[in-house]
């Protein structure tokens, strides 16, 4: 490890992530702090956490076969289904809560509970998948001998389980954070269904208590916090279940009469999470109840890139810079929690930007950089790049650190003897050894960011992004011009990871 | 430690700093004249922001509001640029929160010369904001499910017979917020606390927000609800069966409240002059027009500025009688009050 | 003039001792077998000569200059003048044969004009030429061996540590590696010390046998210093 250039990219990660949310700090009264244990506080954030856990368990009852069935049997179409998996994920949560209220009459609690379930099933698939993967062929072949396919499943289950539990713990945070769902489904119904994340939005409209919202949202953090560590524990319990040197791949499960059941269930959870959304998107898009036509598709899709064109441009071009830095604080940051003393402590310090509200960040950044110093630096899209990159750098960093932990030592020490500086070990051994974590981490932040709007949200520069355009047109009810932006989005955000998918030939690594 | 030598190994490291900062350096470029802020319709706006562009040779640099910030994103942007203010004009789609600026000492009072003709109730007596192109709370109908004439008031909301059909935005954000607040200022404290009550208990269905209601409404899920002008446009312009009525229309009844568009000069502007002649611009009878013709039909409140059919004058109109400052500086206690009540 | 040399050198794992004062002296030009169980510190030894792992106590000196004093580390593993081949090979997998030389000589500042004589030489020397665009996926356990250990000598190191470096290997592989070492030894003048769970295989050329247990060093002897 090169100490200044870690402490370089620390610097950047605590500049770009840390210091607007420790900004935000000193405005929390005793009053506030108070506010916290309110009773009606405490039964919202009572209610969010049953919510969350609820979501997380619905979520791997549908995720973990999921991941089984595309990743280790002989299933239909399991290689078109895998990548499909992935694809509610990067739908907004709130388009798939406006397509389902009007497809299906579901409304209240129960919308709400389904729409986050469907939203974050495939992180349980995802990690399910890679784990059911990572299991030796001999394990589960002693077990066959033992008791055929179903002892084998037996078997496994237990060595998959900690990487389960890990996806089911990032849906619980991904659940308890969001309240566009909640908020947009809770119509009609007693009792009426309300997350503590609302509560927090409401209180940043409390001019007169500037800490308030800061202080309501530290239990919120604390809980994601509390969900993530375990998952950054199971992570790499998970993670090191398998994949010794001498490891032989598995062979896929024959599932008989029941492939094509499966190849159902899997099709069905797509579908409601992937396809019908987006089928739903391109109705909308060619005029929906008012006649739908494949001509007035072609007119949203024109008028889409005539007026969003500068717009959708300035989205991959901050995305492609916060991509990139990300993978370069990754590769340095990531690689250094692995390897160096305590890193492993320091990594919840690392995921806290994801699980700060995002308004806190986004009012930190003008607290932190509105001077007249930075003038320049705040109202262009440099304050942008910087917002999203401390946001995201976690997913990079934590993608490669996992890699890291696969990577033999000994290759470095080898460098390292060799006479190779740490510099020059880190950018020429351990760097391409890692190449397809920091892509996969790169795509990772690209795909978030391209999509965040929350934390950008009050960011002057961020106001000429495509997500931005999308949501002030729903405002105005702009329905086809909505849609037709949100399939460009939809495509943007799919491109990268299908490209990689045709093109190479190595699993790209997705997962922290 | 970094070795000098190592650099060199390193190029390709080199060359993606060098597209970061190339790709930074892209974004920057000469300041503009003016900064907007503009809580409007973005794909309307930019078309008058380049229209004023052409006119005056000043380059404006506008930033819009989204759905998410509950059309509050600008608003806290000012408050929390205050140190170093950045904005030059505020273009607010209400006006309450305008009035909270102004309160708070944020707006500085500019006489407009395109505001002469506006009548007095829509102009702050200190200048420090003005209002013009409004939209009205009204009732959204699906004509399939309902029949307009039936509807008259604001208490209709509360008529069993519509019970578990009807349906208006939470009032803790927007237009819905501003409407109750406007109601308490009106009516007094023991009124405005009954009419929330009656919410309550009579199960209207407080959805997220009024392009929801509009949603829920045209799609045939309510049979009507309580929204804005504007959004009910976008819902007949979809080709949608529905009907809108302005409530409480009545010889003594309280009147339909408007609620205008606002513009103001932000104090310590950065660039006064040229925030003057924008204020000038979007002030002036044309641009009342436009909002007129637009998607939005928005309601001028200068008699004589040319409108569509469909669109009201507000002189045709009764109106709720509303003291604007008073408005303003209870929204925020109002919404706390409505957050305990609603948000649990 | 000796090679290595420790002086009551110990190091622990929090409570744990992996190496409990070590005193050992290597001369130059001597071919030393460290046998003993595995788990017994023979690697941890080794990679503490390297300069891989950090001593707690004591004083370890390279060819007459004091590599590591107590816990404090005077010469960094890259100043040692040490060839290590480990256990595996741990070649690194993105780099192809040529480019695993490459990558020793240019950190050793070999002029970049004697870089393609010196791999030709190293491969040829290994019985690799013809290989130079291989990746290390595509090579045998013992192609493998054979590339690690030109890797290790690359940059003509004056001590070279051993970490089993037969351990995969079938036994005409064996064979051929350890008559290589041998060559090795004899021809550059390298002091060598070898790691193995396994003593037979290598005592016949080997100069002296040090065995350890639990990480300390039990018994030591002088093996076939007359087979000459």
């Amino acid at each position: 490890m090169s100490r200044p250039l870690v402490a370089l990219a620390a610097a950047v990660f605590v500049l770009a992530g840390l210091a607007p949310l420790a900004a935000m700090v000193p405005r929390v009264e005793s009053a506030d702090l108070a506010a916290i244990f309110a009773p009606r506080n405490l039964e919202l954030l009572g209610r969010t956490l049953l919510y969350g856990a609820s979501v997380a368990l619905i979520a791997t009852a549908a995720g973990l076969p999921f991941g089984f069935l595309v990743s280790r049997t002989d299933m239909p179409f399991a290689a078109l289904l895998r990548p499909l998996g992935i694809a509610p994920l990067l739908i907004p949560p709130m388009i798939l809560a406006m397509v389902w209220t009007v497809l299906a009459d579901i409304r209240g609690a129960p919308a709400a509970y389904a729409v986050s379930s469907v939203s974050t099933f495939p992180l349980v698939a995802l990690f399910s998948a890679r784990a059911f993967e990572r299991i030796d062929a001999r394990r589960e072949e002693a077990a066959r001998i033992a008791g055929g396919w179903r002892a084998a499943l037996r078997s496994d289950l237990p060595l998959v389980l900690p990487s389960v539990a890990c996806g089911a713990c990032f849906a619980f945070v991904f659940t308890v954070n969001d309240f566009s769902v909640a908020d947009y489904v809770s119509w009609l119904g007693q009792p009426k269904f309300s997350v503590y994340a609302a509560e927090i939005f409401a209180n940043w409209r409390i001019e007169s208590r500037p800490g308030l919202a800061v202080a309501t949202a530290l239990p919120l953090l604390a809980v994601t916090l509390a969900a993530l560590v375990p998952a950054l524990v199971l992570r790499r319990r998970g993670a090191m279940a398998s994949l010794s040197g001498d490891f032989r791949q598995p062979e896929p499960f024959e599932l008989g009469p029941w492939r094509w059941p499966a190849f159902l269930f899997c099709l069905t959870l797509v579908s409601i999470g992937a396809l019908i959304p987006a089928a739903r998107l391109v109705w909308e898009a060619g005029g929906a109840a008012r006649g739908f036509e494949f001509a007035r598709v072609g007119q949203a899709f024109t008028l889409a890139i005539e007026r969003g064109r500068e717009d959708l441009a300035n989205s991959i071009v901050y995305s492609l810079c916060a991509a990139t830095a990300c993978a370069a604080l990754a590769l340095v940051l990531g690689h250094a929690l692995e390897r160096a003393r305590g890193g492993r402590w320091l990594e919840s310090l690392v995921v806290l930007p994801i699980g700060a509200p995002a308004v806190l960040l986004s009012v930190g950044v003008i607290v932190l950089w509105n001077h007249d110093w930075s003038a320049r630096f705040y109202d262009e899209g440099g304050v942008v790049v910087l917002l999203l990159a401390g946001r995201f750098a976690a997913f990079a960093i934590l993608i490669v650190s996992a890699a890291t932990a696969a990577l033999d030592p000994r290759l470095e020490e080898a460098a390292q003897l060799a006479g190779a500086g740490p510099f020059r070990t880190l950018t020429r051994i351990v760097a391409p050894s890692l190449r397809s974590a920091l892509l996969g981490g790169w795509i990772g932040v690209f795909v978030l960011s391209l999509r965040e709007l929350d934390a950008t949200m009050l960011t002057p520069a961020a106001n000429r992004t495509a997500m931005f355009r999308i949501f002030n047109q729903v405002h105005f009810g702009r329905d086809d011009f909505v849609a037709a932006m949100a399939l460009l989005i939809l495509f943007l955000v799919v491109l990268p990871g299908a490209l990689w998918s045709l093109f190479a030939r190595r699993r790209l690594e997705l997962l922290p | 430690m970094l070795k000098p030598d190592s650099f060199r190994s390193s190029r390709w490291l080199a060359g993606l700093l060098a597209l970061v900062c190339g790709a930074l350096g892209a974004c920057s470029s000469k300041g503009p004249d003016v900064v907007l802020y503009c809580a409007l319709d973005q794909m309307f706006a930019e078309t008058l922001v380049k229209e004023f562009e052409s006119k005056t040779g000043l380059v404006v640099r506008a930033e819009y509001d989204v759905e998410a910030a509950k059309t509050v994103g600008l608003v806290k942007r000012i408050r929390e640029e205050r140190s170093r203010p950045r904005c030059d004009v505020f273009w607010n789609n209400e006006l309450a929160h305008t009035v909270a600026l102004a309160n708070d000492g944020l707006l500085a009072s500019y006489d407009s010369p395109s505001a002469a003709n506006i009548p007095a109730e829509f102009r702050d007596p200190q200048h420090r904001w003005t209002a013009f192109a409004a939209r009205a709370r009204v009732f959204i109908v699906n004509t399939t499910l309902a029949d307009p004439a039936q509807l008259t008031s604001l208490e209709d909301l509360f008529d069993p017979k519509w019970r578990g059909k009807v349906c208006m935005a939470r009032p803790l954000t927007g237009t819905t917020l501003t409407h109750l607040t406007a109601l308490y200022a009106a009516e007094g404290d023991a009124k405005g606390d009954e009419f929330v009550q009656r919410i309550e208990e009579s199960g209207v269905n407080l959805v997220q927000s009024n392009g929801q209601v509009m949603r829920l409404v045209r799609e045939g899920q309510m049979a009507w609800g309580l929204t804005d002008t504007d959004d009910f446009n976008v819902a007949l312009n979809g080709g949608h069966p529905v009907a809108q009525v302005f409530p409480d229309q009545a010889p003594g009844a309280r009147g339909a409240l408007l609620i205008p568009n606002s513009v103001a000069l932000l104090a310590e502007a950065p660039h006064p002059d040229a925030a003057r002649k924008l204020i000038d611009f979007i002030l002036s009878r044309e641009v009342e027009e436009k909002l007129a013709f637009a998607e939005g039909a928005q309601i001028p409140v200068r008699a004589d500025v040319k409108r569509p059919p469909h669109v009201k004058s507000a002189a045709d109109l009764s109106l709720m009688r509303v003291d604007w400052a008073r408005v303003g500086a209870d929204i925020e206690r109002r919404m706390t009050q409505f957050k305990e009540r609603f948000l649990q | 003039m000796n090679a290595v040399e420790l002086h009551d050198v110990s190091v622990r794992a929090g409570e744990r001792g992996i190496l409990d004062s070590i005193d050992l002296a290597v001369p130059e030009r001597e071919h030393l077998l460290l046998v003993g169980p595995s788990g017994c510190g023979k690697t941890t030894l080794l990679r503490t000569i390297a300069g891989l792992v950090r001593p707690t106590s004591g004083r370890l000196e390279l060819f007459g200059r004091v590599a590591s004093e107590g816990a404090r580390v005077v010469l960094p593993p890259e100043q040692r003048g040490v060839g290590m081949l480990f256990q595996g090979g741990a070649l690194w997998p993105h780099l192809n044969a040529r480019k695993q030389l490459e990558f020793v000589l240019g950190c050793a500042r070999t002029p970049r004009e004697q870089w393609s004589a010196r791999v030709a030489e190293l491969l040829e020397w290994v019985e690799l030429a013809g290989y130079q665009e291989r990746l290390p996926a595509t090579l045998s356990g013992g192609e493998a061996q054979r590339l690690a250990l030109a890797r290790a000598i690359a940059a003509s190191p004056r001590l070279l540590l051993l970490d089993e470096p037969l351990g995969p290997l079938d036994e005409e592989l064996r064979h051929s590696l350890l008559a290589k070492l041998h060559e090795l030894h004899q021809r550059l003048g390298l002091t060598v010390i070898h790691v193995t769970h396994a003593p037979n295989e290598a005592r016949e050329y080997a100069t002296r046998t040090v065995r350890m247990r639990a990480g300390r060093i039990v018994a030591e002897g002088a093996e076939a210093k007359e087979r000459k």
